[in-house]
């Protein structure tokens, strides 16, 4: 294969993280090669890999690749800042998309800022950037407005083959793409060696729950918080709740002020290195992965702690419902404060806590496997190649036909109806 | 019932698939049958195949009740009640990718063509009723290449009655174009150790002059000018059915074919046994040795033991019956032929 | 020369642009050339299925060829270097059938649209072609005025190797007027059937051919039942093979044939004045009416009953002037069509 990815690369970004596994085991095969580009707005401390190259955004040695036969591969996700880039060659050139969120409006927004488009202001409204704005902020993104409003279909049409991690997406996406969508397992993004000698057995009289990855609103930090002071003191002094991750201060301050009043032990650490972040993973003794409402299509965090063997806690929503419940603790989300816990009670009454459950370390091995992305990927190399060829025979068809199909197609005929 | 039956043709270029075509209209309607045919000129270049392939998709035949169809790219019809007599895939594509008759290169873009067209065939294919194949070869390449299930369906001779057993003289026939393919050379060979008075007779169209010539030096060198006729011309129905009635035995020994092919099966109409070799493919699914003819080592000498060890035990006549019934164990005929295509 | 016939088929409607095809490939083979054809179907029974036809026969890739002579739409859309158009049959629903109940298209502008880019693309595929012919005045008048081409006239030559059956005994001739061909609206079989209240002779009728319209056909049978007409009118209803339609052609005492604004001169008029038959017909009936006047302009009658039992009469009571005209037919319609040769000549030159 001969690929460049148009990925974030910068050292917190998860997908930055992925897209480094994905070059490295690719490499090891002296017959591919991988080139890698910046998609974000401001390039930060990218890591550098032996023989991978990564151009500067504004190489031309870029496009002259691309001519050369190098197949472009795009990192979707929500975040402009860490997007915003793919434009410059999206719509340009047809390649695979990676889609590593159900929802991007923000991306839109980014994008619809900056360029006029009278399809898009057809489309979605004249506008459409601010009111995709307002909808993120608001709070009032639902799981239904998701669904209604993914906009996964603005980019769609562009690509030669799709990539999903979320079996949802993948048939949503389906119904707006005229190539094959395929589905696989998000990786870990980031090499681990995980051995239980370090992480030591559960102590009932100290224990640590965390949470971990960038600290909003939709992470539920709160009704963790009141779910924590709902138990009864002598359990509810024995567990110390930490959360790691990019947060704003005055978000912060919130939370601190919340858990000070609730009497719960709460502790912020903030932005942490990958060493740090190792650490508090071992140590922890619960995992806490809400998500409300759920943007993404796969979760890093939730792949890092099952890797970890950790017991972890989500919402049985999108992806995460995929996982049995011998891995996942999930709850239903109707109460969540309630159930949380309940949950917790439950887990900590029967000493069902373990520092690594070799269990759920096997799961994540065999699911979030390397290999099987690295196929799915060259599977999708091959259906790049496949829908060139198809979509060139199918447009010389029509093409020999003058304004014949245009319009009945315009006029809503059932024409060109392959089939297949 | 309202059939249609479409293949793809190569313009100019009879035979095989186009006879099978013919011959099966008029059986329908001889059964009562309404009948169309379609025959759709088909382009070779590779850089053109998916482009008819699709194409293939935008004909209607909603007015037929039944759609059959043959040659490659036919089966990309849409149809609800299709059923394929597969004839052959394209094959560049397909198990002759990794061999010197691709004459275009692997790179991406071919490679794409490649998976594409399969993915094209193989969802077509399974549209259909029922998918039949022409030979347990191709019928192979089908479930390895598209997973398909077929059933070998074989051709049978449009006219049948005319071929008869009159006789038995002492001419060995070979009755089938001339060329290296077909390997008539083997045969000439083995008549060095072949004993009298059995003669050859060679005849057939020679589609290159250097491979008749090559023929000729053979009989040439080998004195064997008195024991073999060799003729380089087109052969008549009434001519074929008039040496098939007299001769001693058939040989046909093409260099793996896919199908057992048609003088085969003419010489068994004539009650006439055939000899063929190990490696003629398709040919050993109709002769078995030693019960309905003769299956020789690609050797002229294995091939000249094996008609004297016919000659000294005097069975040439009873091979010849038995090939007779190998075509009704094999069901060739009309009857059975529809009856399985219109189910 | 490897000349490729690229035609088209309504499934399962026998129509007859057969059997010029097999004709123009048997003249072809007999001037040396090889032969070979593209057949391809046409189904139109409605606009959208008509888009994706029409976009197939233009992608049909051609091998191995010289020539290619087109002659139906849409296969003679197909793409070739060297294309000559014999134009049989256009897709006259969008043209001078457009607006008529014999047209499935409604006039409203997105329709219009539709069928504004169909012509341009028929418009393309005729001025690729070196040549474009077609086999009557009307359908070149009809070309020139909807499609804005030139076409030449090029008509339908007699049948070659056609079965007659002769015989000069008076007895073999039983005392019907022959109606043969397809049986549909467009062909009027009724009118004749009509005109027999009017006759005053005992002509019968034979009415034999293929049904295209049962309704249309149960209407004449009720026709005839009611009216009492059974003992004078029979119905053979069935495609009749040439060697049947020779016999039955031999024993009648003429043919009629008066079909509505007909294309062309048509076979059924050809192969009657062949087998030495007179051909009766109506004013209206297009270029039937053309041929018939041409050779015996006596038999075109106005669309009147009376006028029509007029005809019916004089043949079955003028036996003998009738065989004299008889006599002629044959020879006066090889003189005004033209030879298999001059259309080689025309088409392959």
């Amino acid at each position: 294969m001969k690929i460049i990815i148009f990925s974030p690369l910068g050292e917190y970004s998860a997908i930055a993280g992925v897209t480094y596994q994905i070059a490295s085991g690719l490499i090891k095969n002296p017959n591919h090669s991988v080139i890698l580009v910046d998609t974000s707005q401001y390039v930060v401390a990218q890591k550098e890999i032996e023989n991978i190259l990564i151009l500067d955004k504004d190489s031309r040695k870029i496009e002259e690749l691309i001519t050369d036969g190098y197949v472009p591969v795009y990192q979707i996700g929500n975040s402009y800042e860490n997007h915003g880039e793919i434009f410059r060659w999206l719509f340009k050139h047809k390649g695979i998309m990676i889609f590593h969120d159900r929802y991007i409006g923000d991306l839109y927004k980014g994008y619809k800022s900056i360029h006029k488009n009278e399809v898009l202001d057809y489309t979605y409204g004249d506008n459409s950037e601010i009111n995709f704005e307002n909808l993120s902020r608001s709070g009032m993104l639902s799981e239904n407005l998701i669904d209604r409003y993914s906009l996964l279909e603005w980019l769609s049409p562009y690509a030669s083959c799709i990539i999903t991690h979320d079996v949802s997406t993948q048939s949503k996406v389906e119904a707006s793409s005229e190539c094959r969508v395929l589905f696989t397992n998000l990786i870990l993004n980031k090499s681990s060696q995980i051995s239980d000698v370090e992480l030591g057995t559960t102590n009932y009289e100290n224990l640590w729950f965390l949470t971990f990855g960038d600290i909003n609103k939709n992470k539920l930090v709160k009704s963790v918080i009141e779910s924590i002071s709902t138990l009864q003191s002598d359990i509810r002094q024995c567990i110390t709740y930490q959360v790691v991750g990019n947060v704003a201060e005055s978000y912060k301050e919130e939370l601190v002020e919340l858990a000070k009043s609730k009497k719960v032990n709460l502790i912020v650490t903030g932005k942490v290195s990958d060493e740090e972040l190792d650490m508090y993973l071992k140590k922890s003794d619960l995992i806490i992965c809400l998500r409300s409402p759920i943007t993404e299509s796969s979760s890093c965090s939730l792949i890092e702690s099952l890797t970890y063997g950790k017991n972890t806690i989500a919402l049985n929503k999108g992806h995460y419902a995929n996982h049995p419940d011998s891995v996942l603790i999930k709850l239903n989300g109707f109460f969540i404060t309630e159930e949380l816990r309940d949950r917790i009670l439950d887990l900590i009454n029967n000493h069902k806590l373990l520092r690594f459950n070799p269990e759920i370390v096997e799961y994540a091995d065999s699911i979030f496997s390397r290999e099987s992305y690295l196929d799915t990927l060259q599977e999708s190399y091959n259906l790049h190649f496949q829908y060139l060829v198809a979509m060139g025979s199918i447009e010389q068809l029509i093409s020999q036909t003058g304004d014949l199909m245009k319009v009945f197609l315009q006029n809503g005929a059932n024409v060109l109806d392959f089939n297949l | 019932m309202k059939v249609a039956l479409v293949t793809s043709i190569y313009p100019f270029v009879l035979g095989g698939a186009r006879n099978i075509v013919d011959w099966l209209a008029k059986e329908l309607v001889e059964r009562g049958h309404e009948v169309e045919v379609f025959t759709i000129p088909e382009y070779d270049l590779p850089d053109l195949v998916l482009l008819q392939s699709y194409n293939m998709r935008l004909m209607k035949l909603d007015k037929a009740d039944k759609v059959i169809t043959f040659r490659p790219q036919s089966h990309l019809i849409q149809h609800h009640n299709k059923t394929v007599w597969f004839i052959h895939h394209l094959r560049t594509f397909y198990d002759l990718w990794d061999s010197s008759y691709r004459d275009f290169p692997a790179d991406e873009i071919h490679k794409g063509i490649r998976r594409e067209l399969m993915y094209l065939d193989t969802k077509a294919l399974a549209e259909a009723r029922a998918v039949y194949s022409n030979s347990k070869t191709v019928a192979a390449r089908l479930k390895l290449y598209n997973n398909i299930d077929s059933q070998v369906l074989y051709p049978p001779l449009f006219d049948p009655k005319e071929f008869r057993f009159k006789a038995m003289n002492n001419e060995i026939v070979y009755i089938s174009r001339l060329e290296h393919h077909k390997r008539q050379h083997l045969i000439i060979e083995s008549m060095r150790w072949i004993p009298k008075p059995y003669t050859l007779r060679i005849v057939g169209q020679a589609s290159n002059l250097e491979y008749f010539k090559y023929l000729e030096d053979i009989v040439q060198n080998n004195n064997l000018t008195d024991r073999v006729l060799l003729e380089n011309r087109w052969v008549s129905e009434e001519e074929k059915v008039e040496i098939l009635s007299q001769c001693w035995m058939n040989v046909y020994i093409p260099l793996d074919e896919d199908s057992y092919g048609y003088p085969t099966l003419e010489a068994a109409h004539s009650g006439k046994a055939t000899l063929t070799l190990q490696d003629s493919g398709g040919v050993l699914e109709f002769v078995v040795d030693k019960v309905n003819g003769i299956v020789a080592k690609s050797d002229p000498k294995d091939i000249a033991t094996r008609i004297s060890e016919v000659i000294d035990l005097g069975i040439a006549e009873s091979l010849g019956s038995s090939a007779r019934e190998r075509i009704n164990e094999l069901n060739i005929n009309w009857d059975s032929v529809i009856e399985r295509l219109l189910k | 020369m490897k000349v490729l016939i690229a035609n088209t088929r309504e499934p399962f409607i026998f129509g007859g642009a057969e059997i010029l095809e097999n004709d123009l490939e048997k003249k072809l083979i007999e001037l040396g050339h090889q032969v070979d054809k593209f057949i391809i179907p046409f189904d139109h029974s409605n606009l959208e299925s008509v888009a994706d036809q029409v976009a197939f026969a233009r992608n049909v890739q051609i091998p191995n060829t010289d020539l290619v002579i087109g002659m139906r739409f849409p296969a003679y859309l197909v793409q070739h270097q060297h294309k000559v158009i014999w134009l049989v049959h256009q897709y006259r629903q969008m043209y001078d059938l457009l607006g008529t109940m014999h047209s499935p298209y409604t006039t409203d502008p997105a329709t219009l649209k539709k069928i504004h880019e169909m012509v341009k693309i028929d418009q393309i595929s005729l001025l690729e072609a070196q040549k474009v012919f077609t086999i009557s005045d009307l359908v070149t008048r009809r070309l020139s005025s909807y499609v804005g081409i030139k076409g030449k006239t090029l008509n339908l030559p007699p049948r070659d190797s056609l079965l007659i059956t002769n015989s000069d005994s008076k007895d073999e001739r039983k005392e019907f007027l022959l109606l043969p061909g397809r049986i549909n609206r467009m062909k009027r079989q009724h009118l004749f059937i009509e005109a027999l209240m009017e006759t005053r002779s005992p002509i019968k009728l034979l009415i034999a051919g293929k049904s295209e319209d049962e309704k249309y056909l149960d209407q004449m049978k009720n026709f005839v039942h009611r009216n009492n007409l059974s003992e004078r009118v029979r119905f053979d209803i069935r495609f009749l093979p040439e060697s049947d339609l020779s016999v039955i052609t031999n024993e009648a005492i003429g043919v009629g044939y008066a079909p509505l604004d007909e294309d062309a001169y048509g076979l059924v008029t050809i192969e009657a004045y062949q087998r030495s038959r007179i051909c009766l017909t109506l004013s209206d009936s297009g270029q039937v009416a053309g041929l018939v006047k041409s050779i015996t302009p006596e038999f075109v009658s106005l669309n009147e009953k009376k006028k029509i039992a007029k005809m019916l009469d004089w043949l079955y009571e003028n036996p003998a002037d009738r065989i004299l005209i008889e006599k002629s037919l044959s020879g006066a319609l090889h003189d005004f069509l033209p030879t298999w040769k001059k259309i080689l000549g025309e088409l392959i030159s």
